[in-house]
This record gives C-alpha cells, sequence and structure tokens, in this order.
C-alpha cells in the first residue's frame, strides 16, 4: 500500500465528520489503513448488559456498505462519523446456551459461557468451565504473554451474573474498578522513550498550529470590525478542534493531562455513588484504556458496564431497574405486564450505550499512529450479553467493531454471515400501549453462526498466531451439543481484509 | 478629482495634478472593509506560482493547488477549508524542499553558512513576501524559534527538514492566507491611511490577482506610493504586465455574474433541434467571452462603448458556423475573426450569452431581457413575484415566442416586473437559441420581430433590433455606471456600497470623458481615497 504521509492530518479531521463530507476530500482520502509493521494490535471489548431495542439499534443495511445513510434514525447515529471504520458481523450466535449438562439459567449462561464458549458448571457456584477470549489473546499478543486488562465500575459481585473473564476453568478475573489504580499501574511506564514518527509529525502539527495562534492573536488585537473578530475567533475554534485531535502517542504524564486524567479528576472519578462510576467513572475508564493502548501496556482490554443498575443521570431518571426494564415488567421475573413508557426508557438506555461507546471510539481514533489512528490498529468491539432483553435470546446478536486491526478486518460495512435474511428482531412487539401483556416474541429465529467463529477471526486478526499456522478452533462448543465439541472450525472470511496481508 | 489630467498620462512626473499631494474629494465618507481578505482559488494559486514557483500540487493529477481547498466563500474559515489549506501547506513545503530549483529560490544563504544564521535569513527574506509586508520582531522570532527547537520538531533537525515546516507554517499562516491590513494611522478624517505594503498588495491583487512583484514590494519598502505621480506609474506599469490580462478575465466574468446562480456556461440544447450545438461548445464559448474582453481592454486598449460595438471574435472550427464564419482551416484552438458591425457588435450579440440565456429549444426573451437590465443597467426592480413559466405551444394567434411571452405575461401581477424586462428581450429575438441568426420561428415560420421599445437612462426610446440596442448601451449613462461600479467593488473586494457613490461618479466620468480607454479609468482608480483608506465597520 502506498504510504499517504499528507492524508493523515485529513484523515484526523475526517473522524470529526464534517471534513468527510466535503467533495474535495474525495480525490485524495484513501481509506485508512496502518501500515506500520510494528505498530501493535489491540482487541478492546466493550460489553453491555440486558440486551437492547434490536430493532432499533441494527443499521439498515444488513449485508453492504455502511454510511451514515445506514445509521441514520438507529441508535447508532452517533456512530456515523466513524461509519467508515465500522464492521457489523451479522448473523453470530453464543454458545452453548440452554439446558446444558442438565442446567438452564440465562443469566448464567449469557455472561459465563459469552467469552468462553464453554458450558457453566451445573453445580456450585456455576462458573464457567472454561479460558475466555481476553485471557487467551492477551497470553499470545502481551508481552510476556501478562494478563488482560479487564476493568467495570461501581460495586461489582464475585458472581456468574457479573464476571466475564476467566483465567482458566472456575477462575473468574474480578474486574479493576477503580481509576486510580489504573492509572498507578501506567505512571511507572511514563518516560521519554525514542520518539515515532507520528511522534514529530504531532510535534510539528502542533508547532505550527501554535504559530498560527500567534498569528491570529496579533491580529485580535487589532481594533477591527466585529465582523473580522468573528472570523478571526472562528478561526481560533478551529484550531481548538483540530488540536483535540492531536494527542500524541506517547505514553508520557502530558499524554494523560491531554486526555483530562489528572489526581483531581481521577479523584472525582472514584468517588463513590453508582452514578459518578457510570458518568465520570466510566468516562475515566475509557480515557485510561486509551492511554493504556497508547502506552501500550495492554492489548487485549476488557470493559463492562453492571448489570444491576436504575438509569438517574445525564438527564435519565428511571424508577426500574435495567434488567427490569428489559424484561418489561419492571422486575427480575418474566412475563406479567407492561409498564408504562418501558419502551421509550430502553431507547433512552440504548442511545446512553452507544453515545458512551461513540465517546470511546472517538478517543482511540484521535491518537495518531503510524500513517493511521490507534484506532486502526485496534478492534473495539461493542459485545452484549443477550441480543434482545425480553426474549434473552443470544442468536442474531448485535454487535460491531471499530478499527480495522491493522488492516486485516473490513471497514464500513456490514456482512450477514448466515447468507440468508436475518432481520432486526421484533423488540417493540409489546408495550407499545400501556398495560399490555408481555410476552417472548420479542427475539429472532435467525443468525445462527457460531460466535466462536468470529473470535478465531479476531484472534487470528490480532496476530494471536505467533507466525505459526493461524487460530482455527475457540472455547469447547460451537452448539449446545457439548459433547460434539467444534464442529465448525476456521474463521470467518468474510470479516477479513485480506488485501491487507 | 486628484488624478491628473490627461495630459500626465504616461509621464508621471511630478507637477500639477500629478504632485505629490493627493486630493481627496471622495475620503469623506468612505465605506468600510474587512482587514482580513481572504485570497480567492485563483489568487491563492498565483501568488503561490510568484512566491514559489509552483503550478501543480503534486499527488493530485497535477491539478493546481487551489485543487484541494474549499470553494471560495466569504464565510468563516471552517474545519473542511481548515484541512483544505493545511494538506495543500504540506504538500507544496514537501514538494519545494525536494526540488532543486524550487529549493535554491526559497532557502535564502549561501552554501556551508550556519543553519540557524540560514534559516533566519530565509525567514526574513521570505517572510516580507509571504506575508507581503516585512515581518515583525515578534515575528521573526517566532519563526525563528521553529528553527531552534528544529530537533524536537523533525526527526533529524536537518536544514531541509526544518525549512520546510517553516515554509508549511508560513503556508497556512493567516497573514498569508489573508489579505490583512493592519496599519492604523488615522488620516485625520475618520480614516486609516494604509501603509506603503497595502497599497502595493492593493495595487497588485487588482492588477495580477497576485502578490505584489519586486518592483512594488521595491516602492513599498521605500514608501514610494503616496503620491499620485507614483500611483499613476505603478498602475500603468502594472497593466502592462501580462497578468493583467487574466485579471480582466476575472473582472468581467465577475461583471456578467458567471457563477453559481447564473445561466453563463449552461449549453445543454435539444440534440434534435440543434444537433451540430454539442456540449463541448462550452468551453469555447466560455473562452471566446474571457478573450472578448482582454481583446477590447488590454489587447485594442478599448474603451467601454467597444463592449458593446467591437466586432472582435474567437472562434474555432465548432463555433465559427454559429456566427456565419468559414470554418475551412479551423481547427480546436480559437482564432480571431472579425464579425459585421450591424449583425454581432459586442459581447451580448454573442453565443456564449445568447445561447445560455435561451432553453434548450426556444429562446427566453425574458432571462435576456433580465440580464441586460440587471447585469448591464444595473436597475433592481425589486422583489419580482416569480410567475409560472410556462412552454406554451404555439397556436395560429400565438405563433412566435415573442407573443407566448408577451400572452403569458399580460396580467396585472406580471406586468410590473415585465414591462421592463421583456422588450430588452424581444430585441435578441434575432438570435435563436444557441444565438445563430433567425428570421422566422423554425416552429411556425412567422417572421420574427425584433423592434420594441426600450427603457434606458430613464427614457423610452425605440430600437429596431440588438445592433441599435447595442449604440444605446454603449452610450448609456446608466450601464456606464453599472460597470464603473462593478469595477470598484472588484478593487475593494467587497459588494457595493451605497458610500461608493463619489467614487463610482468619478470613475463613471473618467469612463465617458472622450470614451477614454476603460484602462484608464482602471489606472486612475488606485489614486482615489477609498483605495488609499479604508475605514472600520462601527464595532
Amino acid at each position: 500500500m502506498t504510504r499517504r504521509r499528507l492524508e493523515r492530518r485529513l484523515f484526523l479531521k475526517g473522524a470529526a465528520g464534517a471534513a468527510l463530507a466535503t467533495p474535495f476530500l474525495g480525490s485524495l482520502q484513501q481509506p485508512a489503513k496502518a501500515d506500520t509493521p510494528s505498530a501493535p494490535r489491540r482487541l478492546l471489548i466493550f460489553y453491555t448488559s440486558n440486551g437492547c431495542l434490536t430493532n432499533r439499534w441494527f443499521p439498515k443495511v444488513e449485508d453492504g456498505a455502511i454510511d451514515s445513510a445506514a445509521l441514520a434514525g438507529t441508535t447508532l447515529e452517533p456512530l456515523t462519523p466513524f461509519a467508515n471504520k465500522l464492521l457489523f458481523p451479522r448473523g453470530l450466535a453464543m454458545y452453548p446456551f440452554g439446558t446444558i449438562n442438565g442446567y438452564f439459567d440465562p443469566t448464567d449462561q449469557s455472561t459465563g459461557s459469552k467469552l468462553t464458549a464453554a458450558p457453566v458448571d451445573p453445580q456450585g457456584e456455576h462458573w464457567a468451565q472454561g479460558r475466555s477470549l481476553d485471557h487467551v489473546l492477551a497470553e499470545a499478543v502481551n508481552p510476556g504473554g501478562s494478563a488482560p486488562l479487564v476493568l467495570s465500575v461501581g460495586s461489582t459481585f464475585h458472581s456468574v451474573k457479573s464476571l466475564l473473564s476467566y483465567e482458566g476453568a472456575g477462575q473468574p478475573t474480578d474486574p479493576v474498578v477503580n481509576p486510580t489504580t489504573v492509572y498507578g499501574s501506567l505512571t511507572g511506564l511514563f518516560q521519554g522513550g525514542p520518539a515515532t514518527e507520528a511522534d514529530y509529525r504531532v510535534a510539528r502539527g502542533q508547532s505550527i498550529i501554535d504559530a498560527v495562534r500567534d498569528d491570529l492573536a496579533t491580529l485580535q488585537r487589532r481594533n477591527m470590525s466585529r465582523r473580522d473578530q468573528q472570523k478571526l475567533e472562528a478561526w481560533l475554534a478551529v484550531l481548538r478542534d483540530t488540536e483535540q485531535g492531536m494527542t500524541a502517542l506517547a505514553c508520557s504524564r502530558d499524554s494523560a493531562t491531554k486526555l483530562g486524567i489528572s489526581d483531581t479528576t481521577l479523584a472525582e472519578a472514584s468517588a463513590t455513588g453508582i452514578a459518578t462510576a457510570f458518568t465520570l467513572g466510566g468516562d475515566m475508564m475509557m480515557k485510561l484504556m486509551t492511554l493504556t493502548m497508547m502506552c501500550d501496556a495492554n492489548r487485549s482490554l476488557l470493559f463492562y458496564w453492571p448489570a444491576y443498575v436504575t438509569f438517574k443521570w445525564d438527564g435519565i431518571e428511571h424508577q426500574y431497574d435495567h434488567n427490569g426494564l428489559a424484561h418489561r415488567n419492571g422486575s427480575a421475573a418474566v412475563g406479567g405486564k407492561c409498564i408504562d413508557g418501558v419502551l421509550d426508557m430502553l431507547r433512552e438506555i440504548d442511545e446512553w450505550y452507544a453515545g458512551r461507546y461513540a465517546r470511546l471510539v472517538g478517543l482511540i481514533n484521535d491518537v495518531p499512529e503510524g500513517d493511521g489512528t490507534l484506532l486502526d490498529n485496534s478492534a473495539v468491539m461493542w459485545l452484549p450479553q443477550y441480543a434482545d432483553g425480553c426474549a434473552m435470546n443470544v442468536n442474531n446478536l448485535p454487535i460491531v467493531i471499530a478499527g480495522s486491526a491493522g488492516g486485516t478486518l473490513r471497514q464500513g460495512v456490514s456482512v450477514n454471515l448466515e447468507g440468508s435474511a436475518l432481520g432486526t428482531g421484533d423488540s417493540e412487539l409489546y408495550c407499545a400501549t400501556p398495560g399490555g401483556d408481555v410476552g417472548f416474541g420479542t427475539g429472532s429465529d435467525t443468525g445462527r453462526v457460531p460466535l466462536n467463529k468470529l473470535y478465531v477471526t479476531l484472534l487470528n486478526a490480532m496476530g494471536a498466531a505467533n507466525g505459526g499456522p493461524p487460530v482455527t478452533e475457540f472455547g469447547q462448543a460451537d452448539s449446545n451439543d457439548v459433547e460434539a465439541g467444534i464442529t465448525d472450525p476456521g474463521e470467518l472470511s468474510a470479516l477479513r481484509d485480506l488485501t491487507a496481508l | 478629482m486628484g488624478q491628473p489630467d490627461a495630459g500626465t498620462k504616461g509621464d508621471p512626473t511630478p507637477g500639477g495634478a500629478g504632485a505629490g499631494e493627493l486630493d481627496e474629494p471622495c475620503a469623506e465618507d468612505i465605506a468600510p472593509t474587512s482587514q482580513i481578505v481572504r485570497l480567492t482559488g485563483k489568487e491563492y494559486d498565483k501568488t503561490l506560482f510568484d512566491l514559489l514557483g509552483v503550478t501543480t500540487l503534486n499527488g493530485t493529477g497535477n491539478d493546481a493547488p487551489s485543487s484541494v481547498l474549499s470553494p471560495d466563500s466569504e464565510s468563516d474559515m471552517t474545519d473542511a477549508a481548515w484541512a483544505g489549506y493545511q494538506t495543500a501547506a504540506a504538500a507544496l513545503a514537501a514538494q519545494v524542499i525536494a526540488d532543486a530549483a524550487l529549493h535554491a529560490r526559497f532557502i535564502a544563504c549561501a552554501p556551508n553558512s550556519e543553519q540557524s544564521a540560514c534559516l533566519h535569513d530565509t525567514i526574513v527574506t521570505f517572510g516580507r513576501r509571504a506575508f507581503r509586508r516585512p515581518l515583525t520582531d515578534t515575528e521573526v522570532a517566532r519563526f525563528d524559534s521553529i528553527g531552534a527547537r528544529g530537533s524536537e520538531l523533525t526527526e533529524h533537525g536537518t536544514l531541509d527538514e526544518v525549512a520546510q515546516l517553516i515554509l508549511e507554517t508560513f503556508l497556512v499562516s493567516p497573514s498569508f492566507l489573508d489579505r490583512v491590513e493592519l496599519e492604523e494611522t488615522p488620516d485625520g478624517r475618520g480614516n486609516v491611511s494604509l501603509s506603503s505594503y497595502e497599497i502595493a498588495t492593493r495595487l497588485s491583487y487588482l492588477f495580477l490577482g497576485s502578490m505584489p512583484d519586486a518592483t512594488l514590494d521595491a516602492a513599498a519598502n521605500a514608501g514610494k506610493l503616496g503620491t499620485a505621480g507614483e500611483l499613476l506609474a505603478q498602475a500603468e506599469r502594472l497593466a502592462a504586465d501580462p497578468r493583467f490580462s487574466d485579471a480582466v478575465r476575472a473582472f468581467h466574468q465577475y461583471y456578467v455574474g458567471v457563477g453559481i446562480a447564473s445561466h453563463w456556461g449552461h449549453y445543454d440544447k435539444s440534440p434534435e433541434r440543434f444537433p451540430a450545438f454539442t456540449n463541448d461548445l462550452g468551453p469555447a464559448l466560455t473562452e471566446e467571452t474571457d478573450r472578448f474582453f482582454a481583446n477590447v481592454v488590454v489587447d485594442t486598449q478599448g474603451s467601454f462603448p467597444d463592449l458593446f460595438l467591437s466586432t472582435a471574435a474567437f472562434v474555432n472550427a465548432s463555433t465559427a458556423g454559429l456566427y456565419g464564419v468559414d470554418s475551412s482551416g479551423l481547427g480546436v484552438s480559437l482564432e480571431p475573426a472579425t464579425l459585421e458591425a450591424g449583425v454581432r457588435p459586442g459581447f451580448l450579440t454573442r453565443s456564449a450569452f445568447l445561447a445560455a440565456y435561451a432553453h434548450q429549444e426556444r429562446t427566453a426573451p425574458e432571462w435576456r431581457g433580465a440580464f441586460v437590465l440587471y447585469n448591464v443597467l444595473g436597475k433592481d426592480l425589486g422583489p419580482c413575484p416569480a410567475g409560472p413559466s410556462t412552454a406554451a405551444p404555439f397556436t395560429p394567434e400565438l405563433d412566435t415566442v415573442r407573443k407566448l411571452v408577451t400572452a403569458q405575461n399580460a396580467g396585472p401581477a406580471c406586468t410590473g416586473c415585465h414591462a421592463s424586462i421583456d422588450p430588452l428581450g424581444f430585441v435578441f429575438e434575432a438570435f435563436n437559441a444557441v444565438g445563430a441568426l433567425q428570421a422566422a420561428e423554425s416552429d411556425t415560420g412567422a417572421p420574427i420581430d425584433t423592434s420594441a421599445d426600450v427603457t434606458i437612462d430613464d427614457e423610452l426610446v425605440h430600437v429596431s433590433g440588438p445592433a441599435e440596442l447595442m449604440q444605446r448601451l454603449a452610450t448609456s449613462r446608466e450601464a456606464r455606471r453599472r460597470y464603473a461600479e462593478r469595477w470598484v467593488s472588484f478593487a475593494l473586494r467587497r459588494d457595493h456600497d451605497a458610500r461608493d457613490a463619489c467614487i463610482v461618479d468619478t470613475m463613471t466620468r473618467e469612463l465617458a470623458e472622450s470614451d477614454a480607454p476603460v484602462l484608464q479609468m482602471l489606472t486612475a482608480l488606485p489614486l482615489t481615497a477609498p483605495f488609499r483608506l479604508r475605514t472600520r465597520e462601527a464595532p
């Protein structure tokens, strides 16, 4: 691939949205792919619980190019600026799920088996009986095979219903929930290593912006008309936008400061209370994950939002917890009567999470690396507990991946992996009017391609094979017949951009 | 008025009206101008050529540097526009450093000179030209500090690497991208007297569409742009520069209103009706118009009436036939031709105008008439309600476009505007929808009537056809004033303002004076107060 150094800055601006639409960029803009051979690749899993209104979540295109039109009006509209960096692997289901070894609990299985593709223990604490993706990847790609970074916010329970990460069978990993702890693990890495080409480019860019700002400031000191002053102000505002996209890919205190990480903000984000944890805490964790990636302190990151919360922040004021709303009846039970306005409340939650995911993608995309950005060398995957939270189905899962993992994953596309039409589920089948009965028809009958294959694909995209033969299998079962083991090995080549290899 | 009389033209010896002191009858009420005027795309390209010797941007398929910029706009800087400037600057800086000849032109130092001294000299010398004024000490220090931090900011800190960064910085600096007027010296009448550098810049962009040349720079450095003689000498020198022709073309595009909202350049015609009039004629017609104006104003030093009376034309094998010119021996390139004075006088009788201001099959008298009324005579009828624009079929009674248009616009809601517009357009019925002569309506065979009673200079006059109308326009006070008004707006880079009345009157008189060459008015323009002074909009 030709190196097009000069376009990087445009590309950065493109991430902000507006510039992508302008025609003059059309001739210059190339799909951004990082091609620095030495750039590490990272997988970041962003996990949410309780499902979503799938009919609102999925893009309007099931199999084909994703652009702003495909996202318009959907829950994922906040991702519009990154449309050309998104990959929707459509038609996936997690296994094993259902009555396995004589035990069935949808919460335990959808959580415990999600990243392990192994059954949960029918006895005792019901821990999953396998190793999770984040650990498998970390061992393969982290220097020294060090453990993955597993993060959450608020208080978590040491329970199969809450934990996703397993070092081994029956060995769950508790997440770090205190931002200060995460930061402390990074400060030891802060130092001036050898500067990279990207560092110089950022330094040059900053120098240019400083000079332009000085020039504008000189003009501002003149006694100009209001209109002229306004023009100068507008120019300065554009510079500020540009500057925010210029955080150096440097593992330094300066980078931390630019991301907004300081003793003060860490203290604020670490304050108790679930509202703080979800707002300031969650945001801080995203910044810390970005910094972790900039420091290359970990290449396997998992962040999940706790399941049992009542949304009372950012303008949302609910009386029922998310789990109860997902059931549509306001309780941990299923069936029963719809609570008034439940669909609107679910929509609010879905949009809130979409906003958080977009924020995370934006943070990572703002960091230049090589010829592209940190995002281009990463895969940031939004993985859900369920598809629809009322049906509690784990097929036809709503999954999106941002970033090409070093140009190895396709971008700006939704891929129907099953072949036949998938649909978007029917999450609003009940409860459009108050007082109705809740049923179980909100899920999908489609989308049965094993999630295992996506994990295999991601492991290979991350370079987990380390030069050996490609990974072909993940987990213990890719169907509900656990005895059968892995019946459909191999990766999902339809998701791979093999031209980059 | 302070410009010299005809006797001093070409001989700007101090003395008389041409002496050091300038009269300033138009200095009392000057319309405000912006102090930060963004270069247009064309100005940007020409400036880069003069500054660096660069004409194309690598990696764009050899397009002009402005090809990556946003379209010209008076609006605020946007992310997209800024990204364009940054892209162009980065590419240009790399190009210049990589090319030995361009490199030598940019970096001003002797071989073996010390790096920081070399960069400093480059900053001072190049900065003077890039900013169109000497850099202040603070600015020199700002750029010097980039040089001093070269090893931090670039991989190896070499002269070339650092020089490239400095060049890139200059090329995105507001003081380069904007024509900036910083001078704040009051003239005692509420105006600010522009510095010699600012006057040099105004002169240069008016006449050359580019940055000041070495002679103008030297005059500005020496403060020698303060007298009528000095100004006139420079204006006449610049008007003799080959690049002046481009500026004249650019002005006339502005004058006739070439732009997104106009009909100019739109030549989609019915292939059944006009099989020979294909879309590829468009560029030739556009070029013909440009060359016509350059021919009148520059090559032949023509007068205002010549715009409407000149028989000069430029045709190629495809367009010659439109004018009944023998096309044998002609190829793609345009060649001069002389048309009949009684048939094709001036730019309004040429296909570029006539075909653009016509429908696909039929003529559009309303469009042609409105063009003359608004763009040539400068009449503003105020808001005209948009009426239905139908392509009514011919009938035995209504067997010409003229009759159809007359019938359609006969209602009381229409006559307010169309009574002024349509008669002017009917005169052009001598030419069909592609600008060829027509004596009869081709659909019906009915004879064409080109006579009309038109209002010019507030007087109702009868004209029999295009040639008579052109005679009237050539001597019209309103048309002259409109033309002068557009030049003033073009020179001052802003829309017309009521406070321009004094300078516009002055320029109009200049045009009218024994039908002096347009050039004479142009070279007088820089001597006027609004060109040399500025005022600021109340904050």
